[in-house]
């Protein structure tokens, strides 16, 4: 499955790690020619790297699925949205949808994707989504982030519980997930050797950096001998400061010319890129992008919306050329939302709460180019309690098949067992 | 923060004021998002940190609270002159521990000159301890706290993050201040056994009257009474979806975690079938929703027309066709005497006040209380810590909110400006009424063991950051007093004289090769706030 078994890092960095040590930030600076912003680091030996790093990004606030991809071959699709509808891709407007395959289009603020679809390496899903009743974010989210229809007292998420039925890729698995910001997302609850970090150049211990190096002394002369789940946990801290501290987050260089937007899904993109290049044994990052309730004033094409897709589009894109401008090109970022919105507008330029969405599926190893769906129609008679896109494609498809066939976890139920649900094969992964 | 005007709740306003909340905060980042907790430029060790663009400086404590300061002057020279390095709890500082938000040295003079059975008698009664005017100070700081749902959404709709301000902190102060200690940490015990989160759906408006008229009142009085206030609640309705079971489509939400979190227990001994009886009998259990309903929005009402009405037959017991409101009220009764809940909320008790893993028997003894005193809730945490040696008691670690009090109230600091207080809950996972499932927070070592950071940074920066409005005025905590006398003082501060040599030793050399400056200090505080010992209780 994968060409580089026997070595861990990229490409770039395989002349550090064929000198085979591991060692945690104790200035094992090499002589030979590393990336500045990679002064630092040290490769551990690795069981199993070949998995794919995956990239977990929540569109929190149920994205518009009938403007991520537009539906343009559906006529009822116009009749639904009068002031809302992405123009034909051959209509004579500046602002149209670009064509995907005939049927569906990105609207004009995600062209920056069209090529990276041509080429294969993006899959849309369309009218995809979590089973489920509620138009509740916070129902809908809960489902979709533990990934079982009826969680009950479950507080693991679906990410968190992969990366528990699965054993660490390198370095012990000293620091296997991040949430970028405060807090981990409950997508990644549960899952072992896991951090939320905000700030990248800046995880360490906080206060005055002329006294910081003998407060820390200090604190690991009180940690060194504590016993149990408290020591140990101190102990990692003080580890994953030094482990993240290899890598010089601020004057990190993407490859392959990719410029990241600025904001902060571009910086976080970006900061996870560095992190996936430096080969830490991070083997899932989890992104969260709000403000996708657009229940007033959508602009799909040049309002709000228009500007939130154009950072996403952006930001895949760079994300995607800085990847694969690398050798590191091992992961699979995949984008979700709690719900889509329903399939009338409303009567402030908007759209409320509604049902099937869009995912969007992005690597170098998937079999993208490609929109998968089984369209349920826009007809008064195929919306889903008569007002919403109906979901015919249950997402955990999408993941199952990214989990076992990319991350190599054989045990699906562990993470989306589930009596009522049997994962069908989408062909999303590239087969072989 | 400026305070919006009280506004009459009209049923077009609150048409308004619904139609505007519809678009709600979300969960997870993007509630923080909302409120102004995510920007990026939220920087601990940043001298301009506000948060949801708020300040928050209005000091709200009233001058009496910070009178036990003084007598410390008095009680801190008698405390270094007896107590030893590397000692261990004795028996009155385990007990303050547990009952408290903090242990400090004040309270373990008061409890050795009064006496284990008369302190924790006092503390059981708290309408006798005179809160130094704490309460008056948060009904006039936080005018949120005290309306109806009705009026708290007709004001505040458009000002949203005050209301989950005004809740949170008033939380926090409450902690902090309140002289009755054993009474907020039951308030902390229920809030998490009727967990109800804040950004369900109407949470905002409904949880602050759940805290007001449920919580608050009942936390020190019979269980059976709080059980059934929690099942009237419109936040927990709400919160639970029971407001959408309907004799039609019942939604079995609440009636299973009515079982399975808040009496029975999961292994309780009921069945599939219970849960759907329950949930038939609790039909039609809602709460005025709708704008028409005025002033009474948000308040619980009983909607016959969907309530199923058929007989019924749970655990056992069959409950008549026809009886309306009293089937749900039946159920109540049932549960709150079944012998599964007195040891279901007894162990949950003891697990609280004593420790993770409480023994059979004494689950037995403090569960037959609960029989023999209908539920009395003082009677059973007098039984918990009678029964218990609380020498003997296994060490809990500190939930972030625990840290966070127990350092302010062992250093007597004085709050002004709680930021760092919220941005370390915020970041450690910890903000009151933010659990999203209705289990409530963890009580657990292996949950709040993981993430220590957020701990570490509080540690560091609570004293060092001056905009950040935590204070200590202690005149014998002199930069320029022996390194080793600073490290005795420290110890029997923040931890009784129980710091171990290591921690001690690490504090004092700290101090010894640092410039004996205010910030070495601080910083040296920040040491034995952040070490193994302080994270544990």
């Amino acid at each position: 499955m994968c060409e580089k078994k026997d070595d861990p890092g990229c490409r770039e960095y395989h002349h550090i790690s064929r000198r085979g040590f591991l060692g945690w930030g104790g200035g094992m600076l090499t002589a030979m020619a590393v990336p500045t912003w990679l002064p630092k680091v040290v490769m551990a030996s690795s069981e199993n790297s070949s998995r794919d790093v995956i990239v977990s990004l929540f569109l929190r606030g149920g994205a518009d699925g009938l403007t991520l991809c537009v539906p343009h071959g559906d006529d009822a699709y116009y009749d639904l949205r009068p002031t809302l509808a992405v123009p034909r891709p051959d209509g004579g407007q500046a602002l149209r949808a670009v064509d995907l395959d005939g049927f569906f289009g990105l609207p004009p603020a995600m062209a920056p994707l069209a090529p990276v679809f041509a080429n294969g390496d993006l899959a849309l899903v369309h009218a995809v989504g979590m089973p489920q009743t509620s138009r509740s974010h916070f129902d809908a989210m809960h489902v979709m982030e533990i990934g079982q229809l009826n969680p009950g007292t479950l507080a693991s998420g679906w990410l968190g519980r992969h990366l528990q039925t699965t054993a660490p890729t390198q370095n012990e698995g000293l620091l296997r997930a991040v949430g970028i910001g405060f807090g981990l997302p409950r997508t990644l609850a549960g899952a072992p050797q896991s951090l939320p970090i905000d700030d990248f150049a800046n995880f360490d211990l906080k206060g005055d950096a002329a006294t910081l190096g003998q407060r820390r002394a200090a604190m690991e002369a009180m940690y060194a001998e504590v016993p149990g789940i408290l020591g140990e946990s101190a102990r990692n801290t003080f580890r994953t400061v030094d482990l993240l501290k290899q890598i010089d987050f601020a004057n990190y260089q993407p490859a392959g010319g990719a410029v990241y937007p600025a904001g902060e899904l571009g910086e976080s993109l970006r900061s996870t890129a560095a992190l996936i290049k430096a080969q830490l044994g991070v083997e899932a990052v989890s992104i969260d992008v709000g403000g996708w309730d657009t229940h007033e004033f959508q602009g799909p094409l040049d309002g709000d919306m228009a500007t939130l897709m154009d950072q996403l589009a952006q930001g895949l894109a760079a994300f995607h050329q800085d990847l694969d401008g690398s050798s590191c090109d091992d992961y699979v970022l995949v984008a979700m939302s709690e719900f889509g919105r329903n399939a009338f507008e409303n009567g402030s330029r908007g759209t409320d709460h509604g049902h099937g969405g869009v995912m969007m599926v992005l690597g170098d190893h998937i079999a993208g180019g490609r929109v998968i769906h089984q369209w349920p129609g826009l007809g008064p008679d195929q919306l889903y309690e008569q007002q919403d896109l109906a979901i015919t494609i249950d997402y955990r498809d999408i993941l199952s098949e990214i989990l076992s066939q990319r991350l190599d976890n054989p045990d699906i139920d562990g993470v989306f067992g589930d009596p009522t649900y049997l994962p069908v094969d989408r062909g999303v992964v590239q087969s072989g | 923060m400026t305070t919006p005007t009280a506004s009459q709740a009209t049923p077009s306003r609150l048409a308004t004021a619904l139609r505007s909340t519809r678009s709600a905060p979300a969960e997870g980042p993007a509630e923080a998002d909302f409120f102004g907790l995510a920007d990026r430029s939220f920087d601990l060790s940043s001298k301009s940190l506000r948060l949801g663009g708020q300040r928050l400086n209005r000091p709200v404590l009233p001058a009496a609270l910070r009178q036990p300061q003084r007598r410390l002057a008095e009680v801190l020279p008698k405390g270094l002159a007896k107590s030893g390095r590397g000692g261990t709890a004795n028996l009155e500082q385990r007990l303050l521990q547990r009952l408290s938000f903090g242990w400090n040295l004040v309270m373990q003079e008061e409890i050795e000159s009064m006496g284990i059975g008369a302190y924790v008698d006092r503390q059981l009664n708290p309408q006798n301890i005179d809160d130094g005017g704490l309460e008056e100070a948060l009904a006039q700081a936080f005018p949120s706290l005290a309306m109806s749902p009705a009026q708290r959404l007709v004001t505040y709709f458009e000002n949203q993050e005050e209301v989950f301000f005004e809740l949170i902190l008033a939380r926090l102060y409450r902690a902090l201040y309140s002289p009755r200690q054993l009474y907020e940490r039951l308030v902390d015990l229920w809030t998490d056994h009727f967990n109800i989160y804040l950004f369900s759906d109407y949470g905002l408006w409904l949880k602050p009257t759940d805290d007001l008229e449920v919580i608050r009142p009942l936390a020190l009085g019979n269980f059976p009474d709080l059980l059934r206030a929690s099942a009237h609640s419109p936040a927990m309705l709400d919160y639970l979806t029971n407001a959408s079971n309907v004799s039609l489509h019942p939604n079995e939400n609440y009636a299973r975690e009515l079982m399975e979190l808040h009496s029975l227990g999961v292994d309780g001994g009921y069945t599939e079938a219970d849960v759907k009886e329950v949930a038939r009998c609790l039909t039609g259990w809602t709460f005025l929703s709708e704008p028409e309903a005025g002033f009474q929005w948000g308040r619980f009402f009983f909607d016959a027309q969907q309530h199923d009405g058929e007989s019924k037959t749970l655990l056992g017991q069959h409950i008549p066709a026809g009886g309306g409101i009293e089937d749900g009220e039946r159920v109540l009764d049932i549960l709150a005497s079944h012998a599964s809940t007195a040891r279901f909320v007894s162990r949950k008790m003891l697990r609280h006040f004593w420790g993770y893993e409480p023994d059979e028997r004494s689950v037995d003894k403090v569960a037959q209380l609960y029989v023999d005193h209908d539920g009395d809730i003082p009677t059973m945490v007098e039984g918990v810590f009678r029964w218990y040696r609380m020498t003997r008691a296994t060490p809990k670690v500190k939930r972030p909110m625990m840290l966070v009090t127990s350092t302010l109230r062992a250093l007597f600091a004085q709050a002004e400006a709680p930021l760092i207080l919220l941005a370390t809950l915020f970041s450690a996972g910890h903000l009151p009424f933010n659990w999203g499932p209705p289990n409530g927070y963890p009580d657990s070592a292996g949950y709040w063991s993981g993430y220590l950071l957020p701990r570490f940074d509080f540690a560091s920066l609570f004293l060092l950051v001056e905009e950040y409005g935590i204070s200590i005025d202690l005149p014998f905590l002199d930069p320029s007093e022996d390194p080793a006398q600073l490290r005795n003082i420290l110890d029997l501060l923040l931890l009784g004289g129980t710091a171990s040599e290591s921690t001690g030793q690490a504090v004092e050399s700290y101090l010894r090769t640092r410039p004996a400056t205010r910030q070495s200090l601080a910083e040296a505080i920040g040491l034995m706030v952040a070490s193994p010992e302080f994270q544990q209780f």
